[in-house]
C-alpha cells in the first residue's frame, strides 16, 4: 500500500476520481433508463460509447475540426442510431422476454466489438486536443482543462435529461412507460414510440460519454464490455429512478477507483470495483438515492 | 330500449391459458350507468380488458360507437374515447398527483385542453389539488382510487370502465366516490361499473348483468334483479 | 401406444448409434490429426458447459453470467496442484478435486447472492464474481504467476486420444446428471421454481436450497471441464482461463437449442460449434463478426431455441423426419 504524500496529493487524486466518475455517470444515465424501457442491463452501452470515440477519431483525422465540436454532432447522429437499432432489432424481441433482449444486446456488443476491431484494427487510438497539456491550477490542485471541459458537459448532459423527464409530456410518458407499461398503454401512450425514444436517449448519452472518454484516454474496440460494467456498477451505487443520483454513482466510483489505484494499484481498482458493487447489490439494492433496480416505487 | 354506446357479441376470452369467458353478450347504454357484477373470479375484469384491448377475445366481436373493434389496443380504445380505471389503479407512484394527471390527457386529441381538463377534476376531487406536488403512492387509499378516477377523465372519455373503484375502501369514502360517479354520469359520461359491492351499485346503477364463472346469468333494472329469489340469495345471503 | 413406445426406444436407439460412433471413431481414424476427433473434443466439452448451465439457467430459470468463475477456478486449481505435485497428468483426483473446489465456491456465492438477488441481480453477481476472480488471478503473485500464467509440462502428453474419451465421459456424465436430476422431484422443484417462485414457496417448495443444488452442480461440471482444458493446453493464465467466452459460447448453444430443455443444448452444442468451425475454415478473419452476427440472428428469430421450434410446429418439414420426430416425441 502506498499512501498520499499530502492532502495536496489527496486531493488531486481525489479530483480526478471526480472527473473520470462524471464520464461514467453520463454512461450510466443512459444505461439506466434503458433498463427503465426494456427491463434489461443494456450489455452493449461501452461498445456504444467506443463507436462514439472512433468517429471522434475519424472526425479529427480528417477534417480541422477540435474533438469538443463532436459533443454537438454525436447527439444528434447517435439519437438516430439509437431509434434504428430499437426499432430494427430491438422492438421485435421486446416481446418475446426480457432473455432474449439481454442476448441481444450482448450479441451486438460482441458484434460491435468484432466489427470495429475489423475496420479500425485493434490498435490503440488517442484523440488530443489543444488543450491537452493546458492545466488550471487551484489550491494547489492541477485540474487539466480537458477534463474540466468534459465534467461540465457531463453535467450538462445529465441537466438536460432531467429537465427532459422532468418537465416535458414526452420525458413523463418516458418514467411512465417505464413504471407501468399497461397503465400507460391504457392512457393512450404507444409503448413502442416510448421505448424507441427511451432508448434513443440512452444511446446518445453513450456517445457522449464515449466522446469524453476519447479525450481523456487511449482506446481500443475492447475497452467497451468494461465500461459498461462500470457504467452499470454507477447504476447500483446511485439508484435507478434518479437521474442526478446515477451521477453521483459514477462519480463515487470514478473516486473509489482513483484511490485504490493510487493507493494500491490499477489491477486492484477493479477488483474493488467489483467487490464494491457486489456489496451494495447485496446489502443496499436501492443504491444511495433510488429506487430498487426493477421494483416498483 | 335507448341507443348502445356499446355491445358485446359472443365474446370468448383468455387470462393466460385459461379461458374466463363463454359467449358472452351484453350492451351498454348511452349516458346510463350500466353494471357488472359478479363474484371474485368471475370474469369481470377480462370482460373490461377485452372492451379496452389489454386482452384480445378468441371469438366474437365487440362493436363501439358504431364499429367493431378489431386487433384493439390499449392504446387505440384509449384514441377512442374509452377510459379504463383497472383493478388496483395502477398509479404512476413514482410521479406526483399533477403529472399523472397531466400523463391522462396525453394524447394529441386531448392534450390541449389539459388546463380546462385539470379544473374540471380539480373541482370534483377537491383533495387532489391540495396534494398536487405529491407522489401518487403517498396518498391514502381513497385518494388514490380518486385520483385514478380524475386521471381517466383527463382524457375526456365517452365511456369510463371502472373496476371495483370502491376495493379497500371505507364505507364513508365509498359514499363519496359512488355520489361522484353519479354526477359524471350526469354530466355526459357513459359508465359501466364493476363492482362487488352490490347494495350501493344497485343504487345507483340504470341496469345491470351478472356474470358467473364467465357467463352471463342474469340482467335487468336494479329493482327487478332485486326482487328475484336467485339473485338475492346469490348476493344478499337470504330468500325473500 | 404402441407407437409410443416405439418412438421413445427410436430416440434411444438414435443416440446410441451416435455414442457407438463416438467411441470407436479414434480407434479407426490416427487421433492425433484427425480434425472431427479434435472438433468433437471440443464439442464435448461445450456439450458438458452448455448443459451445466441448462440445469441452473433453463431448468431454474436462474440466469448466471459466472460460468468462467468455476472454469477458470478449475483450471487454476487443476494447474496450481499438479505444479505442487500433488496430483498427476490427466489425475482423476485433481479433475474431482477442481470440480469440488467449484461447487464450494458456487454454495458460498450461491447462497449469498441467491438469497438475496433477484434474477437480474443474480446473473450480474455472478458475472462480478468472474471478475474478482480474474483480478486475483493477475495479482496473485507467486501461487498464480500473475498476467503470465502457470506453464504446466507439455512433455507429459501421451494421446489425443484420451483427452477425447475423458471429454466424451464428462458429456456423458453431465447428460447422465440432467437425466437423473430432471426425472427426479428435484427436477418437479426445480421447473416449479421457474414458473413461479411464489408459488413453489408457498407449496412448501425448498426454493433455495434447490437453486442452489442446480447452481453448484452445473459449477462441478464446469470446474471439470476447466480442469481439462488445463491439462489440454499446458498453460493456464487468467486471460485465458476467464474468458468470457466461457460464459457466451454455451449460453448461446443453450438458447439455440432450447433452454429448459434435455436435448437442447446437445443440438445447440453441435450445431453451433459446426458453426464456428465452419467460419472459421471459410473466413478466417471474420469469424468471429460472423459468430456473433449469428448471434444476433438467432435471438432475433429462435428466440425460444431449436427445440420448442421443432416440437411446436406440427407442420415443419423438419418434422417429418424420423429422426427429428423420434427426437421430438422424446421431449
Amino acid at each position: 500500500m502506498h499512501w498520499f504524500a499530502s492532502f495536496t496529493t489527496f486531493l488531486q487524486i481525489f479530483v480526478n476520481g471526480i472527473f473520470l466518475g462524471c464520464m461514467y455517470g453520463v454512461a450510466a444515465i443512459g444505461l439506466s433508463l434503458i433498463f427503465g424501457c426494456m427491463q434489461i442491463i443494456f450489455l452493449a452501452q461501452g461498445a456504444v460509447m467506443i463507436l462514439a470515440a472512433y468517429c471522434v477519431f475519424w472526425m479529427v483525422t480528417f477534417t480541422p475540426l477540435s474533438p469538443f465540436w463532436a459533443f454537438i454532432f454525436i447527439i444528434p447522429v447517435f439519437l438516430g442510431f439509437g431509434f434504428a437499432l430499437y426499432t430494427g432489432l430491438f422492438q421485435r424481441v421486446a416481446k418475446t422476454g426480457k432473455n432474449p433482449s439481454l442476448l441481444l444486446a450482448f450479441g451486438l456488443m460482441v458484434l460491435l466489438e468484432h466489427v470495429m476491431a475489423f475496420v479500425f484494427s485493434a490498435d490503440y487510438r488517442t484523440v488530443t486536443t489543444k488543450y491537452a497539456s493546458t492545466a488550471l491550477g487551484l489550491a494547489g490542485v492541477s485540474f487539466s482543462v480537458n477534463r474540466v471541459i468534459v465534467a461540465l458537459v457531463a453535467c450538462a448532459a445529465t441537466a438536460l435529461v432531467f429537465l427532459f423527464l422532468k418537465k416535458t409530456i414526452l420525458g413523463k410518458a418516458v418514467r411512465a412507460v417505464s413504471e407501468d407499461m399497461g397503465a400507460a398503454a391504457l392512457l393512450g401512450m404507444r409503448p413502442e414510440w416510448v421505448s424507441a425514444v427511451t432508448f434513443s436517449i440512452g444511446i446518445s448519452l453513450a456517445g457522449v460519454a464515449g466522446v469524453a472518454t476519447c479525450i481523456i484516454f487511449p482506446f481500443d474496440p475492447y475497452f467497451g464490455f468494461i465500461f459498461s460494467l462500470k457504467a452499470l456498477i454507477a447504476v447500483a451505487f446511485g439508484g435507478l429512478g434518479s437521474v442526478g443520483g446515477v451521477l453521483l454513482g459514477g462519480v463515487i466510483l470514478g473516486v473509489l477507483e482513483s484511490m485504490t489505484s493510487y493507493t494500491i494499484s490499477g489491477g486492484w481498482a477493479d477488483a474493488v470495483a467489483y467487490a464494491a458493487f457486489l456489496l451494495v447489490l447485496i446489502f443496499r439494492p436501492e443504491g444511495l438515492l433510488g429506487r430498487r433496480l426493477g421494483e416498483k416505487a | 330500449m335507448g341507443n348502445p354506446l356499446l355491445e358485446v357479441e359472443h365474446v370468448d376470452a383468455f387470462y393466460g391459458v385459461a379461458q374466463a369467458l363463454w359467449d358472452v353478450s351484453f350492451s351498454v347504454e348511452e349516458r346510463k350507468i350500466t353494471a357488472l357484477l359478479g363474484a371474485n373470479g368471475a370474469g369481470k375484469s377480462t370482460l373490461l380488458k377485452a372492451i379496452s384491448g389489454v386482452v384480445q377475445p378468441t371469438k366474437g366481436r365487440i362493436v363501439y360507437a358504431g364499429s367493431p373493434l378489431v386487433d384493439c389496443r390499449p392504446e387505440m380504445a384509449a384514441s377512442s374515447g374509452i377510459s379504463h380505471v383497472p383493478e388496483g389503479r395502477r398509479l404512476f407512484s413514482g410521479l406526483t398527483v399533477l403529472e399523472n394527471l397531466e400523463l391522462g390527457a396525453y394524447l394529441p386529441s386531448v392534450r390541449p385542453m389539459t388546463k380546462e381538463s385539470l379544473a374540471r377534476v380539480f373541482g370534483l376531487f377537491p383533495v387532489l389539488k391540495t396534494r398536487m406536488r405529491q407522489l401518487a403512492g403517498t396518498l391514502s387509499g381513497g385518494e388514490q382510487q380518486m385520483l385514478a378516477i380524475g386521471r381517466a377523465l383527463m382524457a375526456r372519455p365517452t365511456l369510463l370502465l371502472l373496476d371495483e373503484p370502491s376495493l379497500g375502501l371505507a364505507p364513508i369514502v365509498v359514499k363519496l366516490l359512488f355520489d361522484i360517479i353519479k354526477k359524471l354520469n350526469r354530466d355526459g359520461v357513459t359508465i359501466l361499473l364493476v363492482e362487488q359491492n352490490v347494495r350501493k351499485t344497485l343504487e345507483i346503477a340504470d341496469y345491470a348483468f351478472v356474470l358467473k364463472t364467465g357467463v352471463m346469468r342474469m340482467e335487468g333494472q336494479p329493482a327487478q334483479l332485486l326482487g328475484d329469489p336467485e339473485f338475492r340469495q346469490a348476493f344478499l345471503g337470504r330468500i325473500g | 401406444m404402441a407407437g409410443k413406445l416405439n418412438s421413445g426406444k427410436t430416440g434411444w436407439a438414435v443416440g446410441l448409434v451416435f455414442l457407438a460412433f463416438f467411441v470407436i471413431y479414434p480407434f479407426v481414424v490416427d487421433a492425433e490429426k484427425s480434425y472431427l476427433v479434435n472438433f468433437l473434443y471440443t464439442t464435448f466439452i461445450y456439450v458438458a458447459l452448455a448443459q451445466g448451465w441448462n440445469l441452473a439457467g433453463g431448468f431454474t430459470g436462474q440466469v448466471s453470467l459466472g460460468t468462467h468463475a468455476f472454469f477458470g477456478a478449475g483450471c487454476y486449481v487443476t494447474a496450481i496442484l499438479w505444479r505442487l505435485k500433488v496430483i498427476g497428468y490427466l489425475d482423476p483426483v485433481g479433475m474431482v478435486l477442481s470440480g469440488i473446489c467449484a461447487v464450494i465456491l458456487a454454495i458460498l456465492i450461491g447462497l449469498l447472492l441467491l438469497s438475496k438477488l433477484r434474477g437480474d441481480y443474480f446473473a450480474l453477481g455472478t458475472l462480478g464474481l468472474g471478475e474478482i476472480l480474474h483480478v486475483i488471478a493477475i495479482n496473485g503473485g507467486r501461487v498464480t504467476e500473475g498476467p503470465m500464467g502457470i506453464n504446466l509440462p507439455s512433455d507429459a502428453y501421451v494421446s489425443m486420444t484420451y483427452y477425447y474419451f475423458i471429454a466424451l465421459v464428462i458429456a456423458l456424465f453431465t447428460i447422465a446428471l440432467l437425466l437423473v436430476i430432471t426425472r427426479s422431484s428435484i427436477g418437479l422443484a426445480l421447473v416449479a421454481i421457474r414458473e413461479n417462485e411464489v408459488a413453489a414457496a408457498a407449496n412448501g417448495v425448498a426454493v433455495l436450497k434447490y437453486k442452489v443444488i442446480a447452481f453448484a452442480a452445473g459449477a462441478f461440471v464446469t470446474g471439470l471441464c476447466g480442469s481439462l482444458n488445463a491439462y489440454y493446453t499446458f498453460h493456464v493464465d487468467s486471460a485465458g482461463a476467464f474468458n468470457l467466452d466461457w460464459v457466451i459460447i454455451p449460453i448461446l448453444m443453450t438458447i439455440l437449442g432450447g433452454a429448459g430443455t434435455f436435448l437442447g443444448p446437445i443440438l445447440g452444442a453441435f450445431i453451433l460449434s459446426g458453426i464456428f468451425e465452419l467460419a472459421n475454415m471459410l473466413m478466417p478473419q471474420l469469424h468471429p463478426i460472423f459468430s456473433a452476427a449469428f448471434i444476433v440472428l438467432v435471438t432475433l428469430f429462435l428466440p425460444d431455441g431449436l427445440m420448442k421450434y421443432i416440437t411446436g410446429h406440427k407442420e415443419g418439414v423438419l418434422k417429418r423426419l424420423p429422426l427429428f420426430r423420434a427426437i421430438a416425441r422424446e421431449t
